[in-house]
């Protein structure tokens, strides 16, 4: 079983469908291969062993009554650890939520089990998803299987390097910046950013609730696009749900005439030289396949990432006020007031990069700073978002590198907090637009270190991103 | 760059800073507001909308709640259905103990 464990969604649904294997035995094996793996590679914080296995065995009964059933029923799915999960611990990657188990189910949890799907586990993260490679977590650290000396990005790394590492056949993940593409480019996937609002944040952890987004991490095109089709949708418990109902076929043609591309130039300019490459060798692969490539200019995208961090922050700083060591999570031992339960719990539970960024976030709000920073920064997202209206005029999708470097070495040491946030810079502008996007593996460089091609395309196009994805990705003809 | 109170925003913040991360935490400060500040400043404000949100209320419908056993098994401290935090009235407690004007 263990060889089988590499292919596509859609392989193992037509292979279980032809009985050649059940889903119990798919779901044995990926545990056996988490059991071998992971103590190496750390992409799950809690693996559910007990669960997976009867939710397959439910799984196979389904399929053995016969009728009709979702391509999903019996597939095995890693959950990154900000998604809630009931009666499974579900840590945010944090101390201060170490040992918090939800009463409840993230919406898009629910929806993948009432498709039949396989929970294996949770995997691991930045710290209240805070971060660009999984390091800030404070549970363990993932390493990426393209490169085990490279971080696996973040802060989806658990959720790349899951699925990469074949411990999980695709993976939820969360993007507010970039982290779901980001690790996706730099562990070798494909990694949806969808627009916002249009899959429920109900479950999800809330980093900034105006930016986070529910990403799907898949070996391939196709596969992402069914499991967008079953966790997209209103929610009525999500107020910013959209009502939209939208399907995600792929008809396979991979004929691109009269499509308009335009190459990012200010993006493409900040990536390096291979990624840079690979940028090129993409371009002139839609030019083979039809379509015109144009240069177009985004030149707000420098504010656009000191306005995602203020933003990000503002908004960090009022959804992680609720961590207080009084109803749930961490509490602090030594108190002699509720002011020092409350300031010892937060600061003995978070570790320095949520702290810092909760400090950002709180000056940008107060009196005599929130004109300068928070303000400010609304209007630049403003300003982005007529910048890519102005770019989708001319053009029917942008494309971009989705980071400017590939992985970088686990551990390095930085003294300056925002030297990692400069990865963002490809990421960052489509995410305070709200519009979605897609990372495609289409590349390597020198060292055979993948290389992910970003394309965005305008709000609640999805199916374009998949339709030029599937084109220009191979993997996703399986 | 502004000068800040990294004390009053800890406050605000509801964080406490030990002596041996101030220095740090004061340097990380200035260079993420060094990013901030990279914001162009001939900028007029703009409200920041979220798109696609209906103001929408639902109906007055009484749902069952989570059982209270489950959310207390999450608290930290509890007793008999409450949640047990620290004193909040002590001082003032034993103030009026003493004769003083609450």
């Amino acid at each position: 079983m263990k060889e089988l464990l590499g292919r596509s969604l859609c392989e193992h649904a037509v292979s279980l469908d032809k009985k050649e294997y059940s889903s119990l035995e798919l779901t044995r094996a990926f545990l056996e291969n988490i059991e071998e793996s992971d103590r190496e590679i750390g992409a799950y914080i809690t693996v559910c062993a007990e669960k997976a296995v009867s939710d397959a065995k439910r799984a196979d009964s389904i399929r053995k009554e016969g009728g009709e059933h979702s391509a999903l029923l019996g597939i095995p799915f890693a959950a990154k650890d900000n998604l809630c999960t009931k009666n499974i611990r579900t840590t945010a990657a944090s101390r201060m939520l170490e040992n918090y188990i939800p009463p409840y189910d993230a919406t898009v949890i629910s929806r993948l089990y009432s498709h039949g799907a396989v929970l294996l586990g949770k995997t691991n993260m930045d710290e209240f998803a805070m971060g660009s490679s999984t390091e800030s977590s404070a549970l363990r650290t993932t390493k990426n299987p393209a490169d085990t000396s490279r971080v696996a990005g973040g802060s989806s790394g658990g959720s790349a390097a899951a699925v990469a590492a074949n411990e999980a056949v695709f993976s939820l993940g969360s993007d507010t910046g970039g982290s779901v593409r980001q690790p996706a480019a730099f562990c070798g996937l494909v990694g949806l950013c969808p627009t916002y609002s249009r899959v429920s944040r109900y479950g999800l952890i809330a980093f900034a609730s105006s930016l986070d987004r529910v990403g799907i991490i898949t070996k391939n095109v196709r596969d992402n696009a069914l499991v967008l089709g079953a966790i997209s949708g209103h929610d009525e418990l999500d107020a910013t749900s959209n009502e939209r109902r939208d399907s995600f076929d792929i008809d396979g043609q991979s004929d691109l005439r009269g499509l308009r591309v335009g190459i990012i130039r200010e993006l493409l300019s900040a990536a390096d030289e291979s990624v840079r490459g690979c940028i090129i060798d993409s371009a002139e692969r839609l030019k083979a396949l039809g379509a015109t490539v144009t240069e177009v200019s985004l030149p707000s995208s420098d504010e656009a990432l000191s306005a995602y961090y203020v933003i990000s922050s503002a908004e960090a700083s009022a959804n992680l006020a609720r961590f207080d060591g009084v109803r749930y999570g961490l509490r602090a031992e030594d108190r002699n007031s509720v002011d020092e339960l409350i300031c010892r719990s937060r600061s003995e539970g978070f570790g320095d990069e949520v702290k810092r960024r909760i400090m950002l976030g709180t000056l940008a709000l107060s009196k005599g700073f929130v004109q300068q920073y928070y303000k400010r920064a609304c209007a630049v997202v403003q300003t982005v978002k007529r910048g890519f209206s102005e770019s989708f005029e001319i053009c029917d999708i942008l494309l971009s590198p989705t980071a400017p470097t590939v992985a970088f070495p686990l551990g390095e040491e930085r003294n300056d907090p925002t030297e990692i946030y400069a990865s963002d810079i490809c990421t960052v502008p489509s995410s305070i637009a709200g519009l979605p996007a897609i990372s495609l593996p289409l590349g390597e460089d020198a060292y055979g270190l993948p290389i992910g091609v970003q394309l965005i395309a305008p709000e609640f196009c999805e199916s374009l991103l998949y339709k030029v994805g599937a084109a220009l990705y191979d993997g996703g003809a399986k | 760059m502004k000068e800040f109170d990294i004390d009053g925003i800890a406050s605000l913040a509801h964080l406490e800073i030990q002596p041996d991360e101030r220095e740090r935490l004061v340097r990380d400060m200035e260079r993420m507001i060094a990013l901030a500040d990279r914001m162009k400043s001939e900028r007029r404000e703009q409200k920041h909308e979220i798109t696609h949100v209906s103001a929408d209320l639902r109906e007055d419908d009484i749902l069952p709640p989570i059982d209270r056993d489950i959310l207390l098994s999450q608290a930290p401290e509890s007793e008999n259905g409450y949640i047990s935090v620290t004193r909040v009235l002590k001082e003032e407690i034993e103030r009026k103990e003493i004769g003083e004007t609450v």
